[in-house]
């Protein structure tokens, strides 16, 4: 396995622990996730989480892209 | 709705004008094999990226999750992260490797290190299966959509849509079916910003504002904001997850793009492109299904009785469109609807027809067919494989859509997904263990979906299902990779190839 492969399955780890985790809590905890996030709104947990995971993998899609591609270029 | 829309014909006509133009312009860039198969590495790594999006972004994603959204308020945005949470294994594990060693089809990838004749059989047949169950769902959708929005029959309807896409692949290979996916993409995400814009100036640019109307207006009420009953038990979720994470990663013609750039480099950008895309993409059609609710629920010129939209459940973003912009926005979304699902068949059928001359017909072949050949072939699978998706999407056209493409992405991740994973990344994988593997995982795949609640019992009409979960990937897939590793490592030795550029 090369240092990108490493780097690869890293990345890899820290999408997929929250994609999981997210979506065993819709199964466990349904009643968590239908939380509002604060008195004056109606915005539950669920789904600031669920954009959250969005955002999430995007961000480590840019940031390994970066890394990698930079390194490649030396 | 109902009687034939003029804008939206008039759209319809102008975009099938401007892609048989560009499939005019492709003809002449597509006469090799590098060039038909994968435009000839061609593609910068931004446009592949919305090209990648733009199989991602089908008429389930879409039509699909809006609707969702509709029924069920926060269930349509776990749907809608699914097109999304397949990309890390994509990017991060298989784009660089896919890109050095992959020449035209994904089952190139696999001969790097295992035996030709087999590997090529088993993994144009599962190729095939994958592809087969996604071209139904995406042409029955097609179908219904122009047969509802133009008035004419489904049968015509699909023979519309499969003559187009044969008409984009025959002729224009693969250039000619990135763009058409590029273009609808970059259409399709235009005409969500659009609709977020006058959805959200309904309400004042106020998102609050708009969900208290979506809960004031829908019968579940607050409901709407919590999960609702799509994911039953633990099992089923991670079943879904495993499907939605690893499917992609074992769909041909998603992997496919991955040889239609110059370079690894340009492969990363792609996949980055792509995630921005689709993350984006979930983030509109949050405010699309709860706009939907918003504007939609208890109007009679939309919903009937129990707020069931009109049309059936994939209705809700064109009825939204008709409820914010009249015939004019209707027309302009049904048009990108249909480009959506022209595009992605189109896809399809080049991987499809890629499979059959690339893969299967060298196999049965004495010599090596030449290349001119292999791309008379190419051709006559392109008008096979089309000809096979109108005649059975005529026999299941009542079937249910989702179940047809969530079949794919669950026969995806249970046998080529393994096979591919193992021949990687897995230095004592053979080729009896990835055939065993690959064969465990599609058969098991298929029995658990007969057995499972999607046709044991909604189609056979039994009370209670013999596989409890709608997608098999949960026992499919680990069998697969056991059953791998267990003949690799046990049945009769045979020699492994180094994987050259791993």
């Amino acid at each position: 396995m090369n240092g990108s492969d490493r780097i690869g399955w890293w990345y890899t780890l820290f999408a997929l622990v929250p994609c999981f985790a997210y979506m065993i809590t819709l199964s466990l905890a349904p009643g968590l996730l239908a939380t509002p996030i604060g008195p004056a709104t109606r915005v539950t947990l669920g789904l600031v989480l669920g954009l959250a995971l969005a955002a999430l993998l995007f961000v480590l899609a840019a940031a390994y892209t970066w890394q990698i591609n930079r390194k490649e270029r030396g | 709705m109902g009687t034939v829309n003029t804008t939206a014909l008039a759209i319809f006509v102008l975009l099938i004008l401007g892609t048989l133009l560009i499939t005019a312009w492709s003809a002449r860039r597509s006469g090799t094999r590098e060039q038909f198969y994968t435009a000839g590495g061609s593609i910068s790594g931004v446009q592949n990226g919305f090209a990648f999006a733009g199989d991602f972004l089908s008429a389930a994603a879409f039509l699909g999750v809006a609707g969702l959204y509709f029924a069920a308020g926060l269930d349509g945005l776990v749907y809608g992260l699914g097109a999304l949470i397949g990309w890390p294994v994509l990017l991060f594990l298989l784009a660089e490797r896919l890109r050095r060693l992959g020449r035209f089809t994904l089952t190139d990838v696999l001969t790097v290190r295992l035996a030709e004749r087999p590997v090529r059989i088993f993994s144009a047949s599962a190729n095939l299966i994958v592809l087969t169950f996604y071209m139904l769902s995406q042409m029955v959708g097609a179908g219904l959509l122009i047969n509802l929005l133009l008035g004419i029959s489904f049968a015509w309807s699909v023979v519309v849509v499969g003559g187009l896409m044969l008409v984009y692949v025959v002729f224009g290979g693969m250039v000619a079916t990135t763009w058409v996916q590029l273009i609808k993409a970059f259409l399709l995400m235009a005409t969500s910003v659009l609709l977020v814009l006058l959805v959200l100036g309904r309400f004042d640019f106020d998102f609050e504002r708009l969900l208290e109307g979506a809960i004031d207006r829908h019968p579940k009420g607050v409901g709407i904001m919590a999960p609702g009953g799509l994911i039953t038990d633990t099992g089923a979720a991670i079943s879904l997850a495993l499907t939605l994470i690893f499917g992609p990663a074992g769909l041909p013609h998603v992997l496919m793009r991955f040889f239609t750039v110059p370079n690894v480099v340009e492969a990363r950008r792609s996949a980055c492109v792509a995630t921005l895309l689709i993350a984006v993409f979930c983030f509109l059609m949050l405010v699309i299904g709860y706009g939907s609710i918003a504007v939609l629920s208890g109007d009679p010129q939309y919903v009937g009785e129990g707020n069931v939209l009109k049309g059936g459940s994939n209705m809700a973003a064109l009825h939204l469109a008709h409820a914010l912009g009249g015939d004019l926005l209707l027309g302009l979304v049904a048009a990108v609807a249909f480009a959506t699902i022209l595009a992605v068949v189109a896809g399809l059928t080049l991987a499809a027809a890629a499979t059959v001359s690339h893969d299967l017909y060298a196999v049965f072949r004495s010599r090596k067919p030449t290349e001119a050949e292999e791309l008379k072939v190419s051709r006559w699978a392109a008008f096979g494989f089309g000809a096979l998706g109108i005649v059975l999407s005529l026999a299941f056209q009542k079937e249910n859509i989702t179940f047809l493409s969530a079949t794919a992405m669950s026969v995806a991740a249970s046998s080529t997904f393994p096979v591919m994973m193992l021949t990687l990344f897995w230095g004592r994988i053979t080729t009896r263990g990835a055939i065993a593997g690959g064969v465990a995982g599609l058969v098991t795949a298929l029995v658990a979906l007969v057995l499972g609640p999607s046709v044991w019992v909604a189609v056979l009409g039994h009370a209670t299902p013999i596989f409890p979960y709608q997608y098999p990937t949960i026992l499919a897939m680990p069998l697969a990779f056991a059953v791998a590793v267990a003949v690799s490592l046990f049945g009769a030795a045979e020699p492994a190839r180094a994987v050259r550029g791993a």
